[in-house]
């Protein structure tokens, strides 16, 4: 009876949308009229740190563990990563089964697959970061970027995105915040405290 | 309530309107500095105008291709024509899941459809995890903004809220301490909760999938951590294709914050391997704004909030004057299809000043679409009485010279000696200016001649 019932509404809805349409308009692709020519590493790194991030810069990956072992210690801090190269970590994101398990993580080391430079986002896919909520249960992130990775726009990010098969990905731009107490800003609300963007 | 009624509340403590005022216009302002960082601003509107009207012109057809696409990539998709199939087919989502506690992230969608008391009513416990509407819920009040939902409420207000309700320590309304506080409860919130319900700011349909801005990052903390999510969703939230995404997510966060784009972007395009996920589809009236063709293009609408932080009538009177869901500029052109006699003072509540229409990133014409709500409110006879009246007389005195310009006389008269100033409302906040000498008509007589 339910099945029906819920079919009824859908067949209902599309029923009424057909009625009620309007006429045709017309899609149009859309075309920038932005010719500024910009370096996109310079404001891509400004914009990590516009929005509250923090940015480095290093020549090899081996490098990153010298850096994040002045601010992070692992004797004290539980850090997850599923870059093999990052030899430091005490848990492995690779093998987690559920969100639940990476509760206590605090410093949580992953790769960035692109990087747009208006505003300072870096995208993850799933396939990368293992367990979805990984970049977001941790109390730091590290996101690790090629600076080959960056473009300009979300329109150019979302074109190198195209033809990629992904059932979860996502965004970030900045660590997690909130203005919602008379609008005074807030870094570190339910996700990370602090981001770092580590280009190499 | 009338709007009016309700703003004369509002504006007894002219302190606090001046403080909302203020607060507004700030988050206005960052608009403007975010938008005009970016070249493309325009081009960015018109584009998105289209792609929604284009969407809403083939909306039928996009809303099947999108259930086609969830369904293969193993997302379950339902139908529901009004807010109480909605809450139902939710309530029995749940049920079936055995849930006892739900973590929501802000979806104005289910404030529409009252799921909260609802769900509660059957026994779930419900806690609302953006800052601002779990603010808002434990002062078991309705939000005042869209996307800032307790911007209503002062710092001191909110420390008071957080001791009372969860023992935090009274700390002068230090927003890092309560918000670190609020992180801690929500936390175990999140650990604890057996299902998860988000909003849907974009549904993709050749991709099947939909995507959640936050900032903070409490869609995600629920979703990825309990193995049911349910998105909701309004059939208006269709976008063609990811590319659009380009266009919408450069529009959005400058709009409604000030910020390049949220924190977060999530995009939901299937379940975790371990849950399940499902979207639920819904009417609730927008078939009906579909076909009225002045107010159609309301249903553009990207819920940034932009036309409520730019109102000077939603600044000066507050989110709750307007009784409706959704409040500002938006909502007194969306209620009113809704329920016309309830919301028959909203579009009103304006000086069709334009100033939405302005800031609206998918060019709502919101003004005009006020102006012809009040035609029809009108000729529906559900206007003030006394508002009728008035202009009822008005109309006579000004189509008779005669009557007009001895109405004229009598009133030079009486304002010499009758304080005419408290008897007239429109005078309230004006001073009434003081009577020339003689009338036009008079002097141009005398002094044609010369």
């Amino acid at each position: 009876m339910q099945k029906t019932e819920k079919n009824n509404s859908r067949e209902r809805i599309l029923k009424a949308i057909k009625e009620n349409k309007p006429d045709p308009v017309v899609l149009q692709e859309f075309k920038s009229n932005d010719t500024h020519k910009i370096d996109l590493l310079i404001k891509f790194k400004s914009q990590v740190e516009a929005v509250g991030g923090t940015v480095w810069e290093i020549n090899h990956i081996t490098q990153l563990e010298k850096k994040a072992l002045k601010m992070y210690h692992p004797e004290t801090f539980k850090i997850g990563s599923n870059l093999k190269e990052i030899t430091f970590a005490n848990i492995d994101f690779t093998k987690v089964e559920t969100g639940k398990e990476l509760e206590n993580v605090d410093l949580a080391i992953l790769k960035g697959e692109a990087g747009v430079a208006e505003n300072g986002a870096v995208w993850l896919d799933e396939k990368t970061i293992g367990h979805r909520a990984s970049p977001f249960i941790c109390q730091h992130l590290i996101l690790v970027l090629d600076k080959n990775k960056i473009c300009a726009t979300m329109n150019e990010a979302y074109l190198t995105l195209k033809d990629s098969d992904f059932s979860y990905g996502v965004f970030i731009s900045g660590p997690s915040k909130t203005a919602d107490i008379e609008q005074s800003l807030v870094i570190g609300a339910h996700g990370p405290k602090s981001l770092v963007v580590c280009i190499i | 309530m009338h709007h009016p009624k309700a703003a004369a509340e509002f504006n007894k403590d002219e302190n606090r309107v001046n403080w909302h005022d203020k607060t507004l216009w700030f988050v206005r302002n960052k608009r403007d500095n975010a938008a005009a960082k970016v070249e493309d601003w325009e081009n960015l509107r018109s584009s998105a105008a289209t792609i929604k009207a284009h969407v809403l012109s083939n909306l039928d057809n996009y809303l099947i291709q999108f259930e086609e696409n969830a369904k293969k990539n193993g997302i379950h998709v339902h139908w529901a024509a009004n807010a109480a199939e909605h809450n139902k087919i939710v309530l029995n989502l749940l049920k079936q899941k055995k849930v006892k506690k739900v973590v929501k992230s802000k979806s104005m969608l289910t404030e529409e459809c009252h799921l909260n008391p609802y769900l509660e009513k059957n026994g779930m416990e419900v806690v609302d995890t953006d800052l601002g509407e779990w603010i808002v819920q434990l002062a078991n009040e309705r939000p005042s903004h869209i996307v800032m939902p307790a911007i209503h409420k002062k710092r001191e207000e909110i420390d008071e809220l957080f001791h009372k309700k969860i023992g935090t320590r009274r700390s002068g309304g230090d927003e890092k301490y309560l918000a670190a506080e609020a992180r801690k409860f929500l936390r175990t919130k999140f650990l604890e909760a057996d299902a998860s319900i988000t909003g849907v700011n974009f549904a993709v349909a050749e991709k099947g999938g939909i995507v959640v801005c936050t900032n903070e990052g409490n869609a995600d903390m629920g979703v990825h951590l309990t193995p049911i999510h349910i998105a909701c969703m309004g059939i208006e939230k269709i976008i063609p294709s990811m590319e659009h995404l380009g266009i919408f997510l450069r529009l959005l966060g400058r709009s409604a914050t000030g910020q390049p784009i949220t924190a977060y972007s999530s995009h939901f395009f299937g379940p975790r391997k371990d849950s399940e996920m499902h979207i639920v589809i819904v009417d609730n009236g927008r078939t009906e704004q579909l076909a009225r063709e002045d107010f159609r293009s309301s249903l553009h609408c990207i819920r940034c909030g932009a036309c409520m932080n730019t109102c000077p009538i939603y600044r000066k009177s507050g989110g709750h004057s307007y009784d409706s869901v959704i409040p500002g500029p938006i909502g007194a052109i969306l209620s009113p299809g809704l329920d016309l006699k309830k919301h028959s003072s909203l579009p009103f509540a304006s000086t069709l000043c334009g100033s939405c229409t302005n800031v609206c990133p998918v060019k709502i014409d919101i003004h005009d679409q006020l102006y012809k709500w009040r035609q029809i409110i009108t000729e529906n006879n559900i206007d003030s009485k006394m508002k009728k009246f008035t202009l009822y007389i008005t109309g006579k005195l000004l189509s008779h010279p005669r009557l007009y310009n001895m109405a004229m006389s009598s009133f030079r008269i009486m304002d010499k000696i009758l304080p005419l100033q408290k008897f007239n409302l429109w005078g309230k906040g004006r001073a009434i200016p003081s009577s020339p000498p003689q009338t036009f008509s008079s002097w141009y007589a005398k002094n044609r001649k010369k």
